[in-house]
């Protein structure tokens, strides 16, 4: 922290920040890695000296909402909430539902007088939230964490292409018009121009990863506002390594952890194990995939998923979706963990969940992955896409038996949902402090950040 | 086909009729009056104010004379005499006559002579009775011709009402007619097509068969053919066949005005009355009704072509592919515009030449489509119809199928249903109906345009030469402001404000409201966002509610006569809050805030009086607009653009300067100077060329142009892929446009520039 911030009436007399973390989803009803995420951060920030945190979680239209009020209550929990949020317009980003944001969600924030305000996403809830928050609480901080590159890129934010599924390196908007022909470029330099425009409302931005800060940097989001700060792992017990039977026993179980989605590249990793000669894959090899949601994919995709599944055979065991607490169970089954993604990924837990089981990972040697993952260190890159890359990285860890021990002994401790918590505090001071320490330009209620 | 109503359960209608009518007249009582037979007097009565009748003796009149009344040759009126053959027992005596007088607005206080003027002799008559009753008239006559006093009457109808008979004689003879008819039938099912002809069908004794002159009833009585078959019909027990006939358009009566028919059977003038319970049938059920009746009726020559004919008319039903012979047809585009004029495209498959012409037709409105239209090839229709015909086999098979027209005069066409009418050679017609929108001419042109493949609309260079013309000549007016709404206070006399003429694309405000309302440069400048009415009516609580959640002062305009965004700019604009207003069509994107302050400056920095604009970029980052320059070509001066399509670091370094002239895509402006300048002109289709039009005209009027380039908008080139042709057309037209308006002009305006 660099700065002191000025005495205001928002401001609490100790030095203790206040902070109010909103996230598109409450891992009770949602339990996916962003989710879970920012719900760690709330549970980090509130065990930290100097800090006190709300949480507040938006749901959707499958969730049943009170007449008078989009805010509802999470049971046993007083320090959270849910915000019913609908009317959401997936090309902007936008939230057309503002008088729910203007009635309730300020409402909300003037009581709370936060002195941070930490959106850990926007999705669904719309980023006319950041103006709603901006103008009820001028002096308050807004911070927002990105998770994948939904705001450069309307294919869900992946930046693959859509058809070929090709990797996208810039977005532009005749480059976004190629992907959706139905969308003018204009409505796409438009979209751009809008999302930017609520950025521009919040004094920093957090990214789980240095990859996706520079290319939300290339955007044109101001590199100096943004920190790279990990998400925290809240998860206290460790796998043991699998207990091998005797000498001649080799780290030869795979697993694949995740959504059976095109991005996830499941088909790639079951093109690569069918590839693998009969000779080196032996009988003991296995892939276990755990994970569902097959049956909601696309049917080109699960076709495509079938033909493969038959020319594995028996080399392949589908386990079905698990639950999170059922991690150190699965993580003592398994040697490798395999991250075959063909969209750029940006911090996927799984990672950081595989490195504090101390597995080491083979994953796609593109974007967060390969940030995250070092190859030869703690794990093994191939070529994104490619089965015949990922069979060649699957045969020399079942042919390299000094390899896994070599690799996981050069696997770093994942941070937790403390460090991460302490680093966010570190963060929130810092912009606070930048925020008071040069003059505004802009006087009044509204006020300019980025 | 059965009858709607039978006999046993017919009704008289009330007596409505006007066979019991007095005739006009004030008629004495004249016990000893006969016919005079003195060939000097004639025996008179009044059939009402202004027609009477005489009767007497005399030299074998011609029909239409001039009669003389009571010996004043300024006093001459119409005469027509009907002749008739005397009694037995009066061989060689003078032939006895009857004259019918027109008196129409003739003052005759008491006529007392009438001098018959025939072959250049005149001859005078006394009135000797008079006026007697029309039936102690008409008795008397018949009397003395040995005739029935019907036969008198017929003769005297069938003179009036013959062949050129002028319209006052066939209203008289209507007087006679009502006087002398008996009821006989009731017409029991009637409607009017399309054309304005009428389907008649009911039952009577004595049935018109054939081509008749009837009388028709609505309150009045009218002169019209009814063409007529007969079929038996077992209801009436044999007593009275049953008729159905095609009776000719009388103007301004509906089938359902219709009361009575007067026709003349074999013994007398008949009337048949509409039933109490008859049936009036939409046009579209007539012709089916008749296909399924045609077997029945007699066969009658004209008549039953007629009724056959009618038969084939347009049902509702597409009936077109269920010819025989090899022509089809297909509409791609059809719309009705708002100044009363329909453009349509489509294709005619007719490689056989089977089809002889093409109508759009709706209610009564009908146009020749095939002799407006332009044609066009169409290479799909010959593959698609490959098999109808051998000659779309051949390699050299013709594709000349499609066609553009552009009707004008068709307004009204909506409030019928439309078709296409394709009329064959061998008299047999076959239709097609088709769904028409309504929309501006220049809407609709743009979508016809949209619906055309490229290669072929710019082979045949067919929308330039036949549309754009036109548009050209439509004349369209002024942009109106129809409604103002204010949805948050504006402040009082801002220095500046903002108007956003809106391309009726809400998702655009979606975007540019909040980009304006988060710069905070902007925070508390009004903005006037303007559209067309029929945009506002279906935005208005969206725009409100944009305007509401981000706190801005917003003015809704509705405007009519709004085109394009600088139309509703100029609508806009009339209601702006402050002089200085900022012009920003709603297509055009800021890159980041603070633009408006740099350009203000310049603004101030030429005391107001002036457009400053600036740099307009594509989406692309290329250069759409950045200055504009007069620069000679031979011996003519031209407005050129030098960096369009450039990349915008071919700016670096430029500074702020005059140029010849400016878009109004986004510009700081004075609303006096603007509005007194004119504002737009109305002959451009697109916006670019009639924005740089607006400006030289402010700088005509003294109002330079300033170009700003270190402040950079981006107007992305919005539309569609498929809009690419109306995109070119549109600039192919405004160049055209503006050239022919400006070439001339053009040198004595750099001179002003230097």
């Amino acid at each position: 922290m660099t700065g002191t911030p000025p005495a205001t009436q928002d401001a609490h007399a100790d030095d203790t920040l206040r902070v109010l973390v909103i996230s598109h989803g409450h891992p009770v009803l949602s339990l996916g890695g962003a989710e879970v995420a920012s719900y760690n951060l709330h549970l980090g920030l509130k065990s930290s000296p100097g800090s006190q945190s709300f949480f507040l979680a938006r749901v959707g239209d499958d969730y049943p909402r009170h007449g008078r009020s989009a805010l509802m209550g999470v049971a046993d929990a007083e320090d959270e909430l849910l915000y019913h949020a609908d009317e959401y317009d997936h090309f902007l980003v936008s939230n057309r539902n503002t008088g729910d944001l203007q009635s309730d969600l300020r409402r909300f924030v003037r009581s709370l007088k936060p002195d941070v305000v930490h959106f850990h996403h926007f999705i669904g809830l719309g980023v006319e939230a950041l103006h709603v928050v901006r103008s009820a609480l001028p002096n308050a901080t807004i911070i927002v964490t990105l998770h994948e590159f939904l705001s450069i890129c309307h294919h869900h934010g992946q930046m693959v292409k859509t058809g070929t599924h090709a990797l996208c390196r810039t977005a532009s908007p005749i480059a976004c018009h190629g992907c959706f022909p139905e969308i003018s470029p204009g409505d796409f330099l438009r979209r751009k121009q809008f999302i930017q425009s609520m950025f521009s409302l919040a004094d920093g931005f957090v990214t789980p990863s240095r990859f996706l800060a520079e290319r939300y940097e290339q955007w044109g989001l101001p590199g100096d506002r943004i920190s790279v700060i990990e998400n925290g792992l809240n998860v206290p017990e460790k796998a043991q390594p699998r207990r091998l039977r005797d000498g001649n026993d080799r780290r030869s179980r795979f697993a694949f952890f995740g959504q059976m989605t095109p991005y996830k590249g499941v088909d790639i990793l079951l093109d690569a194990v069918q590839r693998i000669p009969e000779s080196i894959w032996e009988d003991d090899a296995s892939l276990t995939i755990f994970g569902g949601n097959l049956e909601r994919q696309p049917v080109a995709f699960r076709e495509k998923i079938a033909g493969l599944i038959e020319k594995t055979g028996d080399r392949v065991r589908f386990a079905g979706a698990y639950q999170n607490t059922d991690m150190p169970s699965l993580m003592s089954q398994v040697d490798w963990v395999l991250l075959p993604s063909v969209w750029w990924e940006n911090s996927p837990v799984i990672i950081q969940e595989a490195f504090h089981h101390g597995r080491p990972l083979i994953c796609s040697g593109i974007g967060g992955m390969a940030e995250k993952v070092k190859d030869g260190v703690d794990g093994l890159h191939f070529l994104a896409g490619s089965p015949e890359d990922l069979a060649d990285k699957m045969t020399e860890a079942l042919q390299n038996k000094d390899l896994w021990n070599s690799l996981r002994a050069g696997i770093m401790e994942p941070k937790t949902y403390r460090d991460c918590a302490a680093d966010h505090l570190k963060f929130y001071r810092s912009v606070i402090g930048a925020r008071y320490q040069g003059a505004r330009a802009i006087e009044g209620d509204l006020q300019q950040s980025a | 086909m059965e009858p709607v109503v039978t006999l046993e359960g017919a009704k008289r209608l009330p007596d409505t009729s006007v066979e019991h009518k007095k005739l006009a007249g004030e008629a004495g009582d004249w016990p000893d009056a006969v016919l005079p037979s003195d060939g000097r007097s004639v025996l008179c009565t009044a059939v009402d104010r202004d027609t009477i009748l005489l009767a007497g003796v005399g030299d074998a009149f011609a029909r239409n004379l001039q009669a003389v009344l009571n010996e004043d040759p300024k006093v001459t009126v119409p005469c027509t005499v009907v002749s008739l053959t005397a009694g037995a027992n009066r061989d060689g005596a003078p032939a006895p006559f009857v004259a019918i007088l027109s008196l129409d607005s003739v003052a005759v206080p008491r006529l007392e002579r009438v001098t018959i003027r025939s072959k250049g002799h005149s001859h005078p008559y006394a009135i000797k009775y008079g006026p007697v009753a029309f039936d102690v008239f008409v008795g008397l006559v018949s009397e003395a011709v040995s005739q029935k006093e019907a036969s008198v009457v017929e003769a005297l109808i069938d003179a009036l009402i013959a062949a050129n008979s002028e319209v006052k004689n066939q209203a008289v003879a209507a007087k006679l007619v009502m006087h002398v008819a008996r009821r006989d039938g009731y017409v029991e099912m009637l409607g009017q097509f399309d054309e304005g002809d009428y389907y008649i069908q009911g039952w009577s004794k004595e049935p018109p068969l054939g081509r008749n002159r009837v009388f028709v009833f609505d309150g009045a009585l009218r002169v019209a053919d009814l063409s007529c078959c007969l079929f038996e019909r077992k209801d009436t027990g044999g007593k009275a066949p049953g008729f159905a006939g095609i009776l000719d358009k009388v103007d301004g009566v509906g089938a359902s005005a219709i009361r009575s028919l007067f026709f003349r059977g074999r013994s007398g003038w008949n009337k048949v009355d509409v039933h109490e319970k008859g049936t009036v049938s939409p046009a579209r059920a007539l012709p089916g009704h008749l296909r399924a009746l045609l077997p029945r009726l007699n066969a009658s020559g004209g008549a039953r072509a007629k009724l056959e004919k009618a038969s084939q008319r347009f049902d509702g039903r597409e009936s077109v592919s269920e010819l025989d012979v090899p022509v089809r047809i297909g509409v791609d585009f059809c719309a009705a515009t708002n100044c009363g004029s329909v453009l349509i495209s489509g294709w005619l498959l007719n490689p056989e030449d089977h089809a002889e012409a093409v109508y759009l037709r709706a209610g009564e409105r009908s146009s020749r489509l095939d002799r407006a239209w332009t044609t066009q090839n169409r290479p799909d229709v010959t593959d698609t119809f490959e098999d109808l015909s051998p000659f779309l086999g051949e390699a050299t098979a013709r594709d000349r199928h499609g066609f553009l027209a552009f009707l004008p005069d068709m307004g009204g066409i909506l409030e019928d249903k439309p078709y296409l009418e394709v009329v064959l050679r061998d008299g047999r017609s076959a239709y097609a109906p088709i769904a028409l929108g309504r929309t501006s001419l220049r809407t609709a042109l743009r979508r016809l345009v949209a619906g055309l493949d490229p290669t072929i609309a710019s082979a045949t260079d067919i929308i330039e030469r036949q549309f754009l013309p036109l548009l050209g000549a439509v004349s369209l007016s002024e942009p109106t402001v129809a409604e103002v709404t204010d949805v948050s206070p504006i402040p009082d006399a801002p220095s500046t404000s903002i108007v956003i003429g809106s391309d009726g694309s809400i998702d655009k405000l979606r975007t540019l409201l909040p980009v304006l309302a988060l710069d905070p440069y902007l925070r508390g400048t009004p903005i006037v966002v303007c559209a067309a009415e029929t945009a506002i009516d279906e935005q208005f609580q969206e725009i409100a509610r944009l305007g509401s959640f981000y706190g801005l002062a917003l003015r809704i305009v509705r405007a009519d006569k709004v085109e394009d965004t600088l139309d509703a700019i100029q609508a806009g604009l009339q209601v702006a809050p402050s002089e200085t207003v900022v012009c920003l069509g709603s297509g055009v994107v800021p890159l980041g805030p603070g633009w408006l302050e740099t350009l203000l400056a310049e603004f101030r920095k030429h005391d107001e009086g002036c457009v400053v604009t600036p740099t307009v970029l594509y989406e692309d980052e290329t250069i759409r607009w950045a200055g504009t320059w007069i620069d000679r070509d031979g011996e003519a001066h031209v407005l050129k653009q030098h960096y369009v399509g450039y990349p915008r670091r071919t700016l670096m370094g430029a500074e702020a300067s005059e140029v010849a002239a400016a878009p109004f895509d986004c510009c700081v402006v004075s609303k006096t100077a603007f509005l007194a300048a004119g504002g737009f002109a109305r002959n451009y289709l697109g916006t670019d060329e009639k924005g740089l039009d607006a400006s030289l005209k402010l700088r005509i009027a003294g109002v330079k142009s300033y170009w700003v380039p270190q402040i950079e908008m981006v107007h992305p080139e919005d539309g569609q892929g498929s809009e690419r042709l109306w995109h070119k057309l549109v600039g192919q037209h405004d160049r055209k446009q503006f050239e022919h308006l400006w070439r001339g002009r053009l040198g004595a305006l750099k001179e002003g520039l230097q």
